[in-house]
């Protein structure tokens, strides 16, 4: 029994000891991840959106309410809730082949994803999610 | 020493939470399974007020307009308990979907983060959601299949077009589980588009599927729908080349690795590609014709994949009726998901 305590104490002293150069590595070491900021797969970031941004079908993913009240200038609202009255207006514009950018509020939301991935199954071009969303966006107008 | 060290520890990680807060949670994450037919479906979340004062709920948010939580009252005295009701609003939602409600007790720091969790199931698989006929194109029937999901008979009942410029017809495969809907476009002279209602029954209940049919112009703006104005690339005419795949990718960091898209002939058609250009001068391209009948390999080689990026590929090609441009598109993406 006193072994197995022994063995806990070691085990959590040495758990201690790691745990301080791992914090100090994971907040100030010059070649970290930036975990939060990663591009992830078919996601796009404003900067190379905006370098073609006419080449691309923007696709709001907001609710309409939000839509209205600003949106990226030529985007068309399609979200979630009202999927079938929007998808028609969305389908008979999209052209053959010009992918789409889809984005919600900023990197927290999931709506762009989702809308994303159902666009994809009608295999009418690539379909990218917008890094950041809408507030990334607005931060990029203000530069 | 060290046992000093290690109580203290064990004591400052044990008594924190209690320091923080007064909501003592039965679950902080709900998971649903709403049946096909659901409208909507509700979770509970109880709480104890285990403070020894009493606690007054200042908001409840949820993260999307989704999911509407309510709350009896905002003040519990000591030892009272009381539930916050998730209702999540099913719509025409699909998959795995979470929100988030946040809690605000007055006079706690962060707020309680409440998960939901709603996996909607599918009625059917409906493949392909989308027929499309391009200019040039003999109004010839096209097909879409409806099957049934595991575990989970279906039947199709009726299908009708929104318009009266697609002809429709059902036919059975499997009963209970496979179907066929030939659709046939009318004329192909003007655009055209139509929302297909699929009426299924399951165990469950009923249920309107959809799948959409469109006559496709060289103008986009061209079915008169109130769309933006879009920058003027022209939809594949049936007559093009197929470009495959029209996404190629490299993981940030990854090796240059040489990628191939293949450009191939529409039946009874040529393609020869002419020309290749990036949108960005870090791809490097390479045409060859693989059978001089129509099939071309471009390949493509990033000089880096140092930082994410995003660029299409202009391709020239001509399919017998004059060289037109269609699109491929090149990304180097971060290999964390």
């Amino acid at each position: 029994m006193s072994n197995v305590r022994t063995a806990f104490r070691q085990a959590l002293v040495l758990a201690l000891v790691a745990l301080l150069p791992a914090v100090v590595s994971a907040l100030w070491h010059p070649k970290r991840p930036d975990f939060a900021n990663q591009t992830r797969d078919h996601e796009i970031t404003v900067a190379a959106a905006m370098a073609h941004r006419a080449d691309y079908l923007w696709i709001d993913a907001r609710p309409v309410a939000d839509y209205e009240r600003g949106h990226i200038p030529e985007s068309l609202s399609l979200n979630e809730d009202q999927w079938m009255d929007l998808l028609p207006s969305v389908l008979q514009v999209w052209p053959t082949g010009k992918a789409a950018i889809v984005y919600c509020d900023s990197r927290q939301c999931e709506a762009s994803e989702h809308v994303a991935r159902r666009l994809r199954e009608f295999n009418v071009a690539p379909v990218f999610v917008l890094k950041g969303g809408w507030d990334a966006w607005l931060a990029a107008q203000k530069k | 020493m060290l046992r000093l060290l290690t109580a203290a520890w064990f004591l400052f990680a044990v008594a924190l939470p209690p320091l923080h807060a007064e909501l003592k949670w039965d679950t902080q994450k709900i998971d649903l399974n709403p049946l096909p037919t659901d409208a909507t479906a509700e979770a509970k979340f109880g709480f104890v007020n285990a403070g020894k004062t009493e606690a007054t709920i200042e908001s409840v948010k949820s993260s999307c307009g989704c999911t509407a939580p309510t709350l009896a009252k905002m003040a519990y005295a000591p030892g009272e308990r009381g539930e916050v009701t998730a209702r999540f609003d099913i719509g025409e939602r699909r998959g795995v979907q979470a929100a988030t409600i946040r809690v605000s007790v007055k006079g706690e720091g962060e707020p309680a983060v409440l998960t939901l969790n709603v996996t909607i199931p599918e009625v059917a698989k409906v493949m392909p959601p989308l027929l499309m006929w391009g200019p040039g194109e003999k109004p010839e029937p096209k097909t879409i299949e409806v099957a049934a999901v595991p575990n989970q008979p279906m039947r199709v009942v009726k299908v009708t077009s929104s318009t009266p410029d697609f002809e429709v017809r059902l036919e059975t495969i499997e009963e209970a589980a496979k179907y066929r809907i030939v659709v046939t476009p009318r004329s192909i002279e003007r655009v055209g588009f139509a929302v297909l209602n699929i009426e299924t029954k399951i165990n469950a209940g009923e249920k309107v599927l959809r799948a959409y049919a469109q006559v496709r112009s060289n103008s986009p703006g061209a079915s008169g729908i109130g769309g933006a104005p879009l920058a003027a690339l022209p939809p594949r005419p049936a007559s093009a080349a197929e470009i495959e795949p029209a996404l190629l990718a490299w993981d940030q960091g990854g090796a240059p690795t040489p990628k191939a898209i293949m450009v191939r002939a529409p039946a009874g058609g040529s393609a020869k590609v002419s020309k290749v250009t990036s949108s960005t001068p870090n791809f490097e391209t390479a045409i060859e014709t693989v059978k001089e009948s129509g099939e071309c390999r471009i390949t493509v080689t990033p000089k880096n994949t140092e930082k994410p990026e995003l660029a299409f590929l202009s391709i020239e090609v001509d399919s017998g009726g004059g060289p037109a441009i269609q699109r491929a598109y090149l990304q180097i993406t971060s290999p964390a998901k």
